[in-house]
């Protein structure tokens, strides 16, 4: 089990990771989600070996791989496969050889070919073998990657947001099977991304960070409900908010715990009825996202509570309005330190 | 209507400025192809096909050849400064640079009056020891260019071994080093002071001998165009090489980091540039720093303050001549409206670094000059103008290369933009495109500083009324055996070039990394 213990580094211009600690169990997939510029990336590189703390350690199980200023274990010895952004294929080599790459130099080259047959089998991209890197496709050059990643047999995977570059099918298939092989062969897989999407279909469990600390960690669906603050909330996915006393004496139906001036809620936790007659509130506006529709409903004069749902109802008819689930209150608190990074919505949503 | 009448006359005006380019690039090579015709013959041409050219030839090609790859083999050790860090590297990176400030025909004369080195192996070695920091400088700002995560990808596969990695990188930096080997190439084959100085039959000298010593024009003409003929193919190479670099990956980091070298591998890039250091940088050091405490006394300061400052007022105009020439065709190339034309200028300015300045010089203007019965052209003689245009003609590829290798690697989406906004006028376009051309545009002019500074051949054949640099009184020294004496003008002319070459070293070798 990778162990990461209050966790230091100092990397200029201000930047650092703070007392960083978590751990990834083997077989279950964490990810670390969080902004641009939050540290992430050099998270990985920590782990990887290819950076140096400078505080806290990092272990896998009882041994101890960096501390505080010292490498202890040569990324070599780590047994740590890291897939990055792109595939990082060299051109001048085929594939075989690109794959043959994440050897050991010193394995026999009977064992070696024996290694690069499988780990091109297990991607099922054994045709490929001779192919020159140019003429592959994005999502080729990535399970290439991959491959190469598994021919190391590494206990630990470090995906550096590695289906950035992946059309919407091809990485909703790599995630897949990425997934299914950490679960297969009991691997600690990590992987950094600020895609909540990515995250969502990739880990069991979320790590969120923002300016090299952590602010919250648990599942998808507890970091989701009951995010720490403001910051997590909207990071997380939409929030809206509406006036208690004005949703009432609109007879929109509030969680049983509502309390306060205002209440927090996400906008795909609104229950929607046809209502009739004066009953209800107006639809204002519609828009079409797909299997969802957003909607925005009049509660009074230049007021709109908004929503989305999977009915469509055309702009003017009466809906009842039923909320289901309320956000905590402190989702209305301060967002926190600023990290001079992008904190804008994840636009991505628990269906 | 209004906008596409403004269009049309931007159109012309471009196509007229490049047209102009072309017109300055093709006079000499015009000049030399009326010349030819009109003294060489059939005859002639077999008479030398029968007699010298094939011995030249052969002389030629394998020179150029052989310094080329004792260049890159001399440069192995600077190349192991852009991938690993060792103890020392940033010195023995800089010390590397610094045969660039040394002429090669003043190592060369070093090295033959010492009895050193003499005939076509001293002279493959002192223009080995000339090119081998073009690898550095080309091959080091390729290298700087790979993404980290090919560093890190090898480090965790227990790949970040001298030979390992340098296996996997270098043919990543293929593209870069093909283009120092064109030009090593070039450079050596278009040599005529070194070749002379040790007395080696080559094309050039033979080009020199045959047009400025017999005043055989005829036959210079035909050895000139010899010489052409075989230099288009590197010169060409040179061309797509820079065309087909690839493009960095914008969405992986560039290369920030280099490897360490640990124990006794620490010490092999300091061993393989051991004879680099020794030929161009210790020895001629030792030497040119006792000739010049030995002769200190007696240097006239005025007449050594005089040469500096008309060295390096040519170097600078030369400079700004080819700056804008390349400038005209880059901006046609990549953002107006004549990219056809442009390109073919490029090609003739890569043929003209091709051919030896001193041909170029003459055949450009002073052959015009004498057509014209000395009445139109003949006032160009009394000034350093000639010397100046032909030295920009010379050099005009070598901001031609930086500016296209750049365009090509970063900003042609910015290119795209720019011409889909319509700002593609040449002030506003290029001065958009500063952060992206001024680096190799700074490092460009740097080199070319450097190299017209230490030009010897043409300053020295286009000086008809006194108008003395350096080279040419190192050369005047030289014919009449003080080469003792020019120490001190070498020297001057070293510490003077020491700006451009840190210049060089801030923009290709780049900054300190983490």
């Amino acid at each position: 089990m990778l162990r990461v213990h209050e966790l230091g580094a100092r990397l200029g211009r201000g930047f650092s990771l703070e007392a960083l600690s978590f751990e990834a169990a083997p077989g279950e997939p964490l990810a670390i989600l969080g902004p641009n510029g939050s540290g992430k990336t050099t998270l990985l590189r920590l782990i990887a070996g290819l950076a140096t703390p400078s505080a806290g350690r990092i272990a896998w199980g009882e041994r101890v791989l960096s501390e505080a200023r010292r490498v202890l274990v040569p990324p070599a010895e780590r047994g740590v496969g890291l897939l990055f952004q792109e595939a990082v294929l060299f051109p001048q080599l085929d594939v075989r050889a690109n794959v043959a790459l994440g050897l050991p130099p010193e394995l026999p080259r009977d064992e070696a070919r024996v290694r690069v047959d499988a780990a091109l089998a297990s991607m099922r991209i054994r045709e490929l073998a001779s192919r020159a890197v140019p003429s592959l496709s994005g999502g080729e050059q990535q399970r290439v990657a991959l491959a190469r990643t598994l021919a190391q047999r590494p206990r630990l995977m470090l995906l550096d947001e590695p289906f950035h570059s992946l059309d919407g099918p091809v990485r909703r298939a790599i995630i897949a099977e990425l997934r299914s092989l950490c679960r297969e062969r009991a691997l600690a897989a990590l992987l950094v991304t600020h895609e909540l999407d990515e995250a969502a279909a990739f880990a069991d469990r979320i790590v969120l960070l923002r300016a090299g600390a952590k602010v919250q960690e648990g599942t998808l669906e507890r970091l989701y409900r009951e995010p720490v603050d403001g910051w997590a909330a909207r990071f997380l996915g939409e929030v809206e908010s509406v006036e208690l006393a004005l949703a009432r004496a609109r007879a929109v139906e509030l969680p049983a715990d509502a309390t306060g001036e205002r209440l927090h809620y996400r906008p795909e936790d609104v229950e929607l009825a046809p209502a009739s007659g004066e009953e209800g509130l107006p639809v204002a506006s519609v828009r079409e996202l797909g299997a969802l529709a957003e909607l925005a409903l009049t509660l009074a004069e230049g007021q709109l509570l908004r929503c989305r749902a999977r009915s469509a109802f055309a702009p003017g008819a009466r809906v009842r309005v039923r909320i289901v689930r309320a956000l905590p209150a402190r989702v209305a608190e301060p967002e926190g330190p600023s990290c001079g990074c992008s904190s804008g919505t994840n636009r991505a949503s628990i269906k | 209507m209004r906008s596409s009448s403004t269009s049309r006359t931007s159109a012309a005006l471009d196509a007229t400025r490049v047209g102009l380019c072309l017109l300055l690039l093709a006079a000499p090579l015009g000049a030399l192809l009326a010349r030819a015709g009109e003294h060489a013959s059939g005859e002639l041409l077999l008479h030398l096909g029968r007699t010298v050219l094939p011995m030249q030839l052969g002389y030629s090609l394998a020179v150029a050849g052989l310094a080329t790859l004792g260049g890159l083999l001399l440069a192995l050790g600077g190349i192991g400064c852009a991938l690993f860090a060792f103890p020392g590297r940033a010195v023995l990176e800089r010390l590397l640079l610094l045969p660039l400030l040394v002429p090669a025909w003043y190592l060369a004369e070093l090295y033959r009056d010492r009895g050193v080195l003499d005939g076509s192996s001293g002279l493959v070695a002192v223009l080995a020891v000339s090119s081998a920091p073009l690898f550095l400088l080309f091959a080091g700002a390729a290298l700087r260019r790979v993404p980290r995560p090919y560093l890190d990808l090898l480090e965790l596969a227990g790949r970040g071994g001298p030979f390992s990695l340098a296996r996997a990188l270098l043919p990543l930096a293929a593209p870069a080093l093909a283009a120092a080997a064109a030009l090593a190439l070039l450079l050596a084959w278009a040599d005529t002071a070194c070749a002379r100085t040790m007395a080696v039959p080559t094309l050039t000298v033979g080009l020199f001998d045959q047009w400025f010593g017999r005043e055989e024009d005829g036959s210079g003409a035909m050895h000139a165009l010899a010489l052409l003929a075989l230099s288009l193919l590197p010169a060409l190479l040179l061309y797509a090489r820079l065309a087909r670099q690839a493009p960095d990956s914008p969405r992986l980091p560039p290369g920030s980091r280099r490897l360490p070298l640990r124990g006794a591998a620490a010490l092999l890039p300091w061993l393989l540039s051991a004879p680099q250091l020794a030929l161009g940088l210790v020895y001629p050091g030792l030497v040119i720093g006792r000739w010049v405490s030995e002769r200190i006394e007696r240097v006239d300061l005025g007449l050594l303050g005089g040469d500096l400052l008309r060295t390096l007022g040519l170097a600078l105009g030369a400079a700004l001549g080819a700056a804008l020439l390349a400038g005209a065709l880059l901006h046609a190339r990549a953002l107006a409206t004549s990219p056809r034309l442009a390109a073919l200028g490029g090609k003739l300015a890569f043929a003209l670094f091709a051919l030896p300045p001193s041909v170029l010089g003459i055949a450009a203007l002073s052959l015009l000059a004498e057509r014209e019965g000395g009445r139109l052209f003949s006032w160009l003689n009394a000034t350093p103008l000639p010397l100046t245009l032909a030295l920009a003609l010379h050099v005009v590829a070598v901001f031609l290369a930086a500016g296209e290798s750049a365009l090509k690697r970063q900003a042609v989406a910015h290119c795209v933009l720019l011409r889909s906004v319509g700002r593609t006028g040449a002030l506003a376009s290029l001065s958009l495109l500063r952060p992206y051309l001024g680096g190799p545009a700074l490092a460009a002019a740097a080199f070319v500083l450097l190299e017209t500074m230490k030009e010897q051949t043409l300053t020295v054949l286009l000086q008809p009324f006194d108008f003395g640099t350096v080279s040419t009184r190192v050369f005047q020294y030289g014919q009449t055996g003080q080469l003792r004496d020019a120490a001190v003008w070498i020297l001057c002319l070293g510490l003077a070039g020491l700006y451009p070459l840190l210049t060089i070293a801030r923009v290709s070798v780049g900054p300190e990394r983490a």
